[in-house]
């Protein structure tokens, strides 16, 4: 095939393992493979359980030397993700390995949604929130994941 | 014995194959990497298994075994570069850590971060050493996995005897796309593989005599004495030789011979060749193992090019070192300056190999990846990508996620379905907590609805209107009919642009996917 050979030009995906991660799947979009329409589910047992996130994945020309850019489609409130959906995760910028696939950056991902980092909050509010008032935190939470459903 | 063993595997087939929906979250063996100190972790978290690949690859790497019970995808995983995902090509070791990646994916990734990337040691390029074992491996590892796939493709899917012929056992493979045999019919794919297999010593074994350490010295004394009979030219009956009998008949010449010639050992092939034809072989044998290896002689080794300051170079001289190598000098600075690194990077990747390719060949792969990149990048012009500017209101943005998400409605909806089914097929979720199960189930199956009054009203009068709306178009009655493989396939499917989309339309079944990977020369 005509990509066969070293240096990847397009995205690899890991999601078609024999034991694909859980929750989580991904595909390029229609006509653009560098472009990937995903879908993270809450993970179980926190406040995001249940919901269904919608997120895209551009993939620039410099994959897999350098990360793409991950985003959430779906409304968010998360100490690490910022108004325009895209996410502060140290393995989507310093600490990317070209070694990762899209499998292992949605769980990431996943992760990092019930495991905040709120020293370097990307929504200020959701990241005082977080360490003030857990309440009202997984109360603005479930607000969006209930609007994870109805946003296909 | 064979046969039990064949079937504890068989179940892997159909799992393994397909996207497998037995894992339920928070058991995954992926762990997601952790958001700090994920340095250490990185090795032991994603596991070589896991690692995947490029759309076409991608088929090939879950498909690249048919079910023998033996654990060939262990080392598979084993002789795969972390960076590419494929095979290794010019295996390049880091000797700080040991990890290996192919020569010009490491070489271009340390061009970004001068450090391992599995495990972030520092590196430079000059580090690299060859691991030219890995080389031989996968060489021998892919002729071994090729072996596999053609046995299975040329064993009849129908429980039948093995005098069933090759040629209608390919047919019908083509003709109706069935899906993997079961258990019971693909007793015969591995029993033909044994007895082929016994076929193929038997008759090596034959052909050397029981003789199996000499199999390489015998195989020399085929060369040599084809070469001496071109030398002197009587010797035909030898020279002719092609088939593995010759093993057999040169034995009689060369008894013959020894009767009357003096034979001194060749210094290179250790054979003894006979006195008077000594030099003309050495000469033979000298170049064709120069030709086979280059190692012997280091002086062949080409010396990889070196980096070159691009902020100090002109746009003249620029252009004149790219022409020096063939290369296009079409393009603003920028692609140019892209182009000369790019080769830098694939010239100095050969110079590990042993057998280098020609800077013209380097020329022509690179253009060929240059228009695979542009054909990339023209689709991701075509589709409406999303693009925000600082200033852009909650609202704005929220416009261009909608419709974003309305555009790919249908995609989403299959990606949803995927992790639903993987959920619903684990059936392990029940257990775990009864509600996330039944919102599930509400929205894979309108029929599910009873559980409706377990959410807020809201809640599900906004799942409601999803099931309607989507009803419309098909989509939502049709696939529950589906097998749950063929859908969570059908995506892997598209992505591989050209060679893949007249696929969509085959139902995908396990053959088909066999046929496939046969196509691609895999």
């Amino acid at each position: 095939s005509s990509t066969d050979g070293p240096s990847r030009l397009v995205p690899a995906s890991g999601l078609l393992q024999e034991d694909p991660p859980v929750g989580v799947s991904g595909a390029p979009s229609e006509n653009n493979i560098m472009q990937w329409n995903a879908v993270i589910f809450g993970p179980e047992g926190t406040p995001f359980e249940d919901g269904t996130f919608k997120l895209v994945i551009e993939f620039s020309e410099e994959y897999p030397n350098k990360p793409p850019t991950v985003r959430f489609l779906s409304k968010m409130f998360h100490p690490n993700v910022y108004a325009d959906g895209s996410i502060c995760l140290d393995i989507l910028q310093n600490r990317w390995s070209p070694t990762y696939d899209v499998s292992s950056i949605l769980t990431s991902i996943q992760s990092l949604l019930d495991e905040p980092n709120p020293n370097s909050p990307a929504n200020s509010q959701a990241a005082q929130l977080y360490q003030e008032n857990k309440r009202e935190y997984e109360k603005r939470v479930s607000a969006i994941v209930e609007q994870s459903w109805n946003d296909s | 014995m064979r046969s039990s063993r064949f079937q504890e595997a068989s179940p892997r087939l159909r799992t393994g194959l397909l996207p497998c929906p037995g894992v339920r979250l928070g058991t995954s063996p992926r762990e997601p990497l952790s958001k700090a100190g994920h340095r250490g972790s990185v090795t032991s978290r994603r596991p070589r298994s896991s690692s995947a690949s490029p759309p076409v690859r991608v088929l090939r790497r879950h498909l690249r075994f048919p079910p023998f019970p033996w654990n060939t995808r262990a080392v598979d995983d084993l002789l795969r570069c972390g960076i590419c995902f494929d095979y290794f090509s010019i295996a390049m070791m880091i000797p700080q850590c040991s990890h290996n990646y192919c020569s010009l994916c490491i070489r271009k990734f340390l061009s970004y971060k001068t450090q391992c990337p599995t495990c972030c040691v520092a590196v430079s390029e000059s580090d690299l050493k060859n691991n030219r074992t890995l080389d031989e491996l996968v060489k021998s590892f892919n002729s071994a996995r090729k072996q596999l796939f053609q046995l299975v493709l040329d064993t009849p899917l129908i429980s039948s005897p093995l005098a069933c012929s090759r040629h209608s056992a390919g047919k019908s493979h083509v003709r109706s796309p069935v899906s993997w045999p079961v258990v019971k019919e693909e007793v015969p794919v591995i029993d033909s593989f044994l007895r082929k297999e016994e076929d193929c010593t038997s008759t090596r074994a034959d052909g050397l005599a029981g003789t199996d350490q000499k199999i390489f010295k015998t195989e020399e004394h085929h060369n040599l004495y084809s070469s001496s009979a071109e030398v002197d030219g009587k010797d035909n009956e030898v020279g002719s030789q092609e088939s593995p009998e010759c093993t057999k008949s040169h034995e009689k010449p060369s008894t013959s011979v020894v009767k009357v010639v003096k034979k001194v050992d060749c210094p290179v092939c250790q054979v003894a060749i006979p006195e008077q034809y000594i030099n003309k072989h050495l000469d033979s044998c000298l170049t064709r193992e120069e030709k086979k290896d280059c190692l012997r002689s280091s002086a062949h080794k080409r010396k990889p090019m070196s980096k070159v300051v691009y902020n100090l170079l002109s746009d003249r001289d620029l252009k004149k070192k790219l022409k020096e190598h063939g290369l296009s000098t079409h393009g603003t600075r920028q692609q140019l300056i892209k182009r000369h690194q790019e080769f830098v990077h694939m010239y100095n990747a050969q110079c590990d190999s042993l057998n280098p390719k020609s800077v013209a060949e380097v020329v022509k792969e690179l253009e060929k990846n240059e228009k695979i990149r542009v054909q990339l990048e023209f689709n991701k012009t075509s589709e409406n990508s999303l693009t925000f500017t600082k200033d852009q209101t909650e609202e704005e943005i929220d416009e261009i996620h909608t419709d974003y998400r309305n555009k790919h409605r249908s995609e989403f909806q299959v990606l949803v379905d995927q992790v639903n089914n993987r959920w619903k097929k684990s059936g392990k979720r029940k257990t775990g907590s009864a509600q996330n199960k039944e919102v599930v189930t509400v929205k894979e199956l309108p029929e599910a609805t009873e559980h409706k009054e377990e959410h807020q009203t809201a809640v599900v009068l906004g799942k409601a209107q999803v099931l309607k709306t989507e009803t419309p178009d098909g989509k939502r009655s049709e696939s529950p009919s589906l097998e749950e493989g063929q859908r969570s396939v059908s995506p892997a499917f598209s992505l591989s642009s050209e060679s893949t989309s007249r696929l969509k339309t085959l139902p995908v079944t396990s053959s088909n996917i066999c046929i496939l990977l046969h196509r691609m020369g895999s």
